[in-house]
């Protein structure tokens, strides 16, 4: 026996039942397909992987300060929901105009101002009570209301309304709607159209005339004198306003399942949104996000960046900063630092995790965002506003 | 034992038994992981490069509100959507199935009291019209305040109608549309409970090119995007396997003489052909061939497995091979129940879209009295591939992937005398495709 | 022997025109008796057949080129009036010391308005048929810029500071901004559905513009016509303000000191039957008062007198006092002044439900009405001299201006603008169809349902022996002697029978034309109506490419699956140029249940885009709707097939059709199945 079991062998038994044992542990944890329940929930993922912070920590910035400009911070967030005005808590869509508000709900337009919220419904004129996306022309200041019943123009307390049957509007669902200049865009069910006020001629693009696969599109912005359309499952589509061309961008794989290579192209040919500012394009999936710069794709997925989910329901960019309503939060990021807003759980308090490069701090906060699943947003000067599945919020800037 | 053969044996058995085999039945699962119940030779650039990401690995979780919502108590029925072509389409007959497998579901559940005493009901709404009608359909559907929606079987119309699903926050189950791409949307409101065309595709591919040697194989297909979308994974299951299609051309629905396509197939030489569209035209299609003088083997797409394929093809169906999404022949107690409850009800047999429907239908009773009438609750137990995951239809079990789409067993079928005989499809041998893989190279 | 055939031949011709003169009278007789629907009209060739040529010398011999002076501006100084000639497309000068015309300046086509800037040395004039604006230096008298507007430009309102100037585009129903230093047009903002007149309140900060016609609204609803509001500082619209049950709202009035802005208006009852004309309330005509401020009213009186009516109620000036204001009506040639005191001591005692039955009240005028003033045919723009001692009326039809004494309140100078001196048959007839002496109580004129000679709009319930049946969508009466029969159901086969009997029995509900006047009426529609150039979709006869694919909807033989559509079932067959109509009763399967069986007339095309709503009861609100709500059984041609895009480019290239001069001789056109008969 004592042949047998020597030191050597002992130590080097004792190390393989070690790894055996790890491996085996380690397989079954990481192995094991999770399911919903046993899908972490957001408090859990974040703490497990970033460091502790202070809101007040935070004011130095330290850690996202840049040569140019740092990273904004919002906070002092106020949260409105039917018990306090709005007709109803699912918020599809936010837009400030001036002093007020436009929030598109799933029971009609509320418009906030003077600190009071008024409904505007069907009965009013309204396409149908599900609001999804608002824009406001800055010529007119007309404001474009796309519903899941048709396009509504709202000018100075007029109604009007455009749907499949008495115009050209291509469907009547209309995902979003954009003003450029004198032309509306939209994203419809059954393609984008482009709707020129001076005219009143309607355009539709769909497969029929556009490099898209399916008439289906979710997403539209202008910018750089070029209009681009998310179309799901066909990319992105970029329109040239002056030569009337198009061209298509899609996921180099080809494949639905996977993504290749992160920076290829698009990550994912199933683009939910779309939005330019500063020469940047910024595309909105539910599998990750991309950014273009006219040369150069660059894909974020959540799992090697600060970005705190692939599900991104929509995006807008202002500056040289995109925001990001995800089903987990609220992000921002710039090209370089990650700011996320969460909500803790059963409380009235939330958090910031700020994340640069691999390194993360979560700063708490004595107010929070509304809900997690964020689905719209939009900012102006030093006022934020977000729409949620559950109340909209807003923010102010910390100085 | 030396002590030196005892270390090496322990590490012999470290390295060379990796420690999931310790698991078994977690290795088990772990080869079947890859995403649509892909093999390995089939993994999208699997051979040559690691994907960066792949998506459907992990559920995606719904984290919006709603849960919370209170169940009204004043409902006098509990209303349950159903999108399909019920009239003006060349999928009406299918549609019109559909329709009627859901409504003897619902029409069993009543009778054993519905929802707690409420009845079910059936909002049927046609999807068939231009312009993303379906998109309004759901809207509409939403408007009515159906609890959940049954739908649809064209791929554009059922995409329509699911991004409308995800915005109104609605569940809904297709039964009908084999589009792979339908459930690649990771939108978690959608489930499918019938096997799409990357299941029927792997199957024919495995079929005509490792059982039957086939090697050259010509396509014709319709030129919509069910054809487009259908043998994309055909193609492209072919192609990983080393065979490029010889020859992929068009048809247009509604064209009744294929003379051309069929010259152009003649020049091809193929093995065999393979015919992916609805029944009336690849009936003539098949026809015309044959009288061109085409002697191939042809294979098909579940849709060829239709009664009105035999009757426009006639003898010349014989041999035809296609793949179908259940086996109505198999005894089991409730398959052949429906069979029976449903040629009583509406007078004749049920098809494919029915069968499907029914379950479909039953899937959505079931999640309501397990979850009540909350949708983001019956979302919850239709999604979290536990509570419904192996529901044992009439279609047989169903198993669904993370992405929530069913890839439980799939059949084919063969027209012998007239009729379509059912057959499991031979099982993958990887090792032998490789091998030919390896052969074709240049 | 010659002598004698010569004797014999004339014999002969005198002996067939004896024989003749018989058949030949009785052939005459039932030809005009079929043309005019009676049997007394006088057998008088000329009468019917001179006056309706539309070319050639013999047109010109009989027909003249009048002025027709429109709107006015008198500059600062109050020495020059200027006057829009509208058909004479000049800007006419005036020397209100002698009352002379001292220059003709050529404008655009069909100029509208004319508004001179605070130094009194710039004139911009709206060319309503040119899109554009002309700038003026009037101290060269002569056209320095022009500047693009949108389409139809009409009244024009200048900035307070005079940076900007605004235009309403009638057609487009925009209101344009234009940048006046760099003579661009910097925005659009939507107004109310044709926009016409414009005032800017004293303190400069609010445009208020009037429009005509109604907003679109739910079939079977009364109008609702909108006033714009604009405030001048953010460049946008500020309020929109509804007039419910009004329209043809051309001109708008703020009082000096801004507590008040008025403006004429109609009150229809075109829902009702028709049967109301004789109740004495069909068209009642009068003015919207509006109360500037956040909680401002919207007051409607009415300026009718219980029995007699003061239609088509056109401009108002209010005098630099406050306290009169001058209301034209181009329907009865009169000029109504209405004292502002009066209006202010009601509206102060009046409480929201008393203002509602003032809104349809008849004899409340007398409580503010001071005096009718009688003017020349056709009162359009007027103009107050800078003091307000003079009131300018253009006599559009006299080719006139007259000069009123505010003070007097009366006529005591006219200014003969020197247009044509003799009145041709079609003027007659033009004054006619203006003018409302001819229906009971002077209610409305021809003129009242077709503003422009074109259509107003609104669909009628013209009560026939079923009241409520067979509601009437008002058709243009542009081009309309090319293409009978009449009415939608195409029971009338000329203008005569449309114009004659029945339509005092119907419609006036007094005695009927005299036959020359209906020969003169008939002159005019047939020769003096034109469709204004369709500038908006088809300004130069080159089609878009969205109006290229349309046209081969339009002229498609072949559905999108390759099948062939029937002759009957294409567009072009019941459509074709150059009218696009072929002049036959058809069935669409348009018919309500409110509608007698009834084969209905294939109308015009030209011009479509300015004729919403659309079918013969006006329930397709645009030309969309033809195809996708009310032609499910493909009975309106076969459209069912469509695409959407398609169905875009088919209205695109309906919305390009233009006046039916421009198809006559196009070598394109497509042949079309006019021979085809009614089944």
């Amino acid at each position: 026996m004592k042949k047998v079991i020597t030191k050597i062998s002992l130590r080097i038994t004792i190390l393989a039942i070690v790894i055996l044992a790890g491996s085996f542990l380690g397989f079954k944890l990481v192995k094991k397909p999770l399911t919903s329940e046993e899908y972490p929930k957001t408090d859990q993922r974040i703490s497990d992987k970033y460091s502790q912070g202070s809101l007040e920590e935070s004011s130095n910035r330290e850690g996202i300060t840049k040569d140019t400009k740092p990273m904004p911070l919002y906070g002092n967030w106020q949260t409105f929901t039917k018990k306090n005005g709005l007709p109803a808590d699912k918020a599809y869509c936010v837009r400030i105009d001036g002093d007020r508000v436009l929030v598109g709900t799933s029971a009609g337009l509320a418009v906030y101002e003077n600190d009071k919220w008024r409904t505007y419904t069907v009965e009013d004129g309204l396409a149908h009570p599900g609001v999804l996306s608002i824009d406001v022309s800055e010529l007119t200041g007309d404001v474009w209301i796309g519903t899941l019943g048709g396009l509504n123009r709202w000018s100075a307390g007029r109604f009007e309304t455009f749907n499949q049957f008495n115009s050209g509007l291509a469907n009547d669902v209309i995902y979003t709607v954009i003003c450029d200049g004198k032309d509306v865009w939209v994203a419809t069910g059954g393609g984008a159209g482009s709707y020129d006020t001076y005219t009143g001629q309607w355009g539709i693009y769909t497969e029929r005339n556009a490099p898209m696969h399916e008439p289906w599109t979710y997403g539209v912005c202008a910018g750089g004198g070029k209009i681009f359309i998310a179309a799901w499952g066909g990319g992105v589509i970029e329109y040239t306003t002056k030569t009337q061309l198009f061209r298509d961008y899609i996921d180099p794989d080809g494949e639905m399942e996977i993504d290749l290579f992160t920076d290829d192209g698009v990550i994912h040919d199933i683009t939910t949104g779309v939005t330019y500012a500063d020469d940047i394009l910024w595309v909105a999936t539910y599998f990750g996000l991309s950014r273009y710069d006219g040369t150069r794709w660059k894909g974020y997925l959540d799992h090697d960046t600060g970005l705190i989910s692939n599900f991104i329901n929509f995006l807008k960019a202002n500056g040289p900063v995109v925001w990001l309503c995800t089903d987990m939060g609220l992000c921002s990021f710039d090209g370089e630092t990650w700011v996320t807003y969460q909500k803790k759980e059963n409380s009235m308090e939330g958090k910031i995790l700020i994340t640069n490069g691999d390194d993360t701090k979560e700063i708490a906060s004595s107010t929070s965002i509304a809900h997690e699943f964020v689905i719209g947003v939009d900012t102006q000067d030093d006022v934020i506003w977000i729409s949620t599945s559950k109340g909209v919020s807003r923010g102010e800037l910390l100085k | 034992m030396k002590p030196r053969f005892l270390v090496l044996t322990i590490l012999a058995f470290i390295f060379l038994f990796p420690a999931t085999d310790l698991i078994g039945q977690d290795k088990k699962q772990d080869k079947k992981l890859n995403y649509g119940n892909t093999i390995d030779v089939q993994v999208p650039y699997g051979r040559f490069q690691k994907a960066d990401k792949n998506f459907f690995d992990d559920l995606q979780p719904f984290t919006g509100a709603g849960r919370e919502k209170v169940p009204p108590t004043d409902l006098t029925e509990v209303r349950i959507g159903l999108l399909g072509p019920l009239e003006g389409s060349v999928l009406s007959p299918q549609g019109i199935q559909m329709l009627q497998g859901a409504t003897l579901a619902m029409e069993e559940a009543n009778e054993k009291g519905g929802y707690r005493g409420i009845p079910y009901k059936i909002f049927p709404h046609n999807d068939v019209g231009l312009w993303g009608a379906a998109a309004n359909e759901v809207v509409k559907m939403n408007d009515e305040k159906v609890w959940a929606f049954i739908g649809t079987i064209d791929d554009i119309n059922t995409h329509v109608a699911l991004r409308v699903a995800l915005k109104l926050e609605l569940p809904m189950v297709n039964t009908g549309d084999p589009d792979p791409t339908l459930t690649e949307t990771r939108i978690p409101w959608m489930i499918r409970c019938i096997a799409d065309d990357r299941q029927s595709s792997y199957a024919l591919v495995n079929y005509i090119y490792h059982v039957k040697k086939h090697s050259r194989i010509a396509v014709l297909r319709a030129n919509n995007r069910y054809g487009r979308v259908g043998i994309m994974e055909f193609r492209d299951a072919a192609l990983r396997y080393g065979y490029p299609l010889v020859l992929e051309i068009r048809y247009n629905d509604g064209e009744t003489s294929f003379t051309t396509q069929i010259e152009r197939m003649i020049k091809s030489s193929p093995d065999a052909v393979v015919l992916w569209g609805n029944a009336k035209e690849t009936a003539l299609i098949l026809l015309q061939l044959r009288k061109m003088g085409m002697k191939q083997p042809v294979y098909g797409c579940d849709r060829l497995m239709s009664p009105v394929f035999l009757e426009i093809a006639g003898e010349e169906a014989e041999g035809v091979i296609t793949t179908c999404q259940y086996n109505p022949t198999l005894d089991m107690p409730n398959l052949v129940a429906f069979n029976k409850n449903y040629e009583k009800r509406f007078g004749y047999e049920p098809d494919v879209f029915a069968a499907h429907a029914y379950d479909g239908m039953n899937i959505i009773i079931d999640a309501i009295d397990l979850a009540g009438l909350n949708r983001a609750l019956m979302r919850d137990v239709m999604t979290d591939l536990k509570t419904l995951q192996g529901y044992q239809g009439i279609t047989g079990e169903i198993i669904f992937d993370a992405s929530w789409n069913d890839i439980g067993v799939i059949w084919m079928t063969e027209v012998r005398n007239g009729k379509f005989e059912f057959f499991p499809p031979p099982p993958f041998e990887q090792e032998n495709l490789t091998g030919s893989i390896a052969a074709k190279k240049p | 022997m010659k002598k004698y055939l010569i004797l014999i031949f004339i014999a002969g011709i005198l002996i067939i025109l004896v024989l003749a003169r018989k058949p030949a009278l009785n052939w005459s007789r039932q030809h005009v008796n079929y043309i005019t629907a009676v049997e007394d009209h006088p057998l008088n060739c000329l009468s019917c057949h001179l006056y309706i040529q539309k070319e050639g010398i013999v047109a010109k011999l009989i027909n003249a080129d009048y002025l027709s002076p429109f709107n006015m501006a008198v500059s600062p100084d109050g020495s020059r009036l200027f006057v829009v000639a509208q058909e004479g497309n000049k800007l006419l000068v005036i020397n209100t010391q002698t009352n002379k015309v001292i220059d003709k300046i050529d404008v655009g086509e069909n100029p509208h308005s004319v508004i001179i800037n605070n130094d009194g040395n710039t004139a911009f004039v709206s060319n309503q048929w040119a899109d554009n604006i002309f700038e003026i230096d009037l101290s060269l008298l002569k056209i320095v810029d022009t500047i693009k507007t949108g389409s139809g430009p009409a009244g024009l309102a200048l900035g307070a500071d005079e940076k900007f100037l605004y235009v309403a585009d009638s057609y487009s129903s925009e209101v344009s901004v234009i940048d006046l230093q760099t003579k661009t047009e910097i925005k659009r903002l939507m107004a109310g559905n044709n926009p016409v007149g414009t005032d800017i309140s004293p303190a400069g900060n609010l445009l208020y513009i009037t429009s005509r016609r109604t907003l679109p609204m739910p079939y079977g609803t009364p109008p609702m016509t909108e006033l714009t509001v604009i405030n001048t500082t953010t460049q946008r619209v500020k309020e929109r303000k509804i007039f419910d049950n009004a329209y043809i709202m051309e001109n708008v009035a703020f009082t000096p000191s801004g507590d008040m802005a008025i403006a004429t208006l109609i009150r229809p009852k075109n829902l009702i039957p028709a049967i109301q004309i004789e109740r004495g309330w069909m068209m009642t005509h009068g003015i919207g008062i509006i109360e500037p401020g956040d909680n401002g009213r919207i007051i409607q009186l009415l300026t009718d007198d219980p029995n007699s009516y003061y239609s088509d109620p056109f401009d108002i000036v209010i005098t630099p006092d406050g306290e009169k204001a001058f209301v034209s009506h181009s329907g009865v040639d009169y000029i109504t002044v209405i004292d502002l005191k009066a209006i202010r001591a009601l509206l102060a005692e009046s409480t929201p439900e008393m203002l509602d039955t003032y809104s349809n009240h008849l004899g409340i005028s007398s409580r503010y009405v001071l005096k009718r003033i009688p003017t020349g045919a056709n009162p359009k723009g007027l103009a107050l001299s800078p003091e307000g001692e003079y009131l300018y009326v253009a006599e559009r039809l006299e080719d006139r201006i007259a000069v009123i004494s505010t003070e007097k309140m009366e006529t005591i100078n006219t200014i003969d603008l020197k247009g044509p001196s003799r009145i041709t048959v079609a003027r007659k007839g033009r004054r006619l169809l203006n003018n409302a002496g001819y229906t009971f109580h002077n209610q409305y004129a021809c003129y009242t349902c077709h503003p422009d000679s074109h259509e107003d709009g609104l669909v009628y319930n013209m009560a026939g022996k079923d009241m409520g049946r067979n509601l009437a969508n008002v058709q243009t009466l542009r081009d309309i002697g090319d293409i009978p029969p009449y009415k939608w159901n195409g029971k009338n086969s000329s203008i005569y029978k449309q114009d004659g009997m029945r339509f005092s029995t119907i419609l006036t509900r007094t005695e009927s034309f005299a036959f020359d006047e209906l020969d003169a009426l008939v002159a005019y529609i047939v020769t003096g109506i034109k469709n204004p150039p369709n500038l908006r979709y088809n300004p130069a006869g080159k089609l878009t490419a969205a109006q290229e694919r349309g046209k081969k909807v339009f002229y498609r033989t072949h559905t999108n699956c390759g099948k062939e559509i029937p002759v009957k079932d294409r567009c072009f067959t019941c459509h074709p140029p150059p009218y696009f109509t072929n002049m036959l009763m058809v069935d669409v399967g348009t018919l309500s249940e409110t509608d007698d069986y009834m084969l209905l007339d294939a109308p015009q095309l030209n011009n479509i885009y300015e004729s919403a709503p659309y079918l013969h009861d006006g329930r397709a609100a645009t030309l969309e709707e033809l195809w996708t709500t009310y032609n499910d059984e493909d009975k309106h041609g076969v459209g069912n097939d469509m695409m959407k895009d398609q169905l875009n480019d088919l209205v695109e290239y309906l919305r390009s059709l233009r006046d039916a001069k421009y198809y006559i001789e196009d070598p394109e056109i497509y042949q079309a199945s006019t021979h085809l008969k009614n089944d």
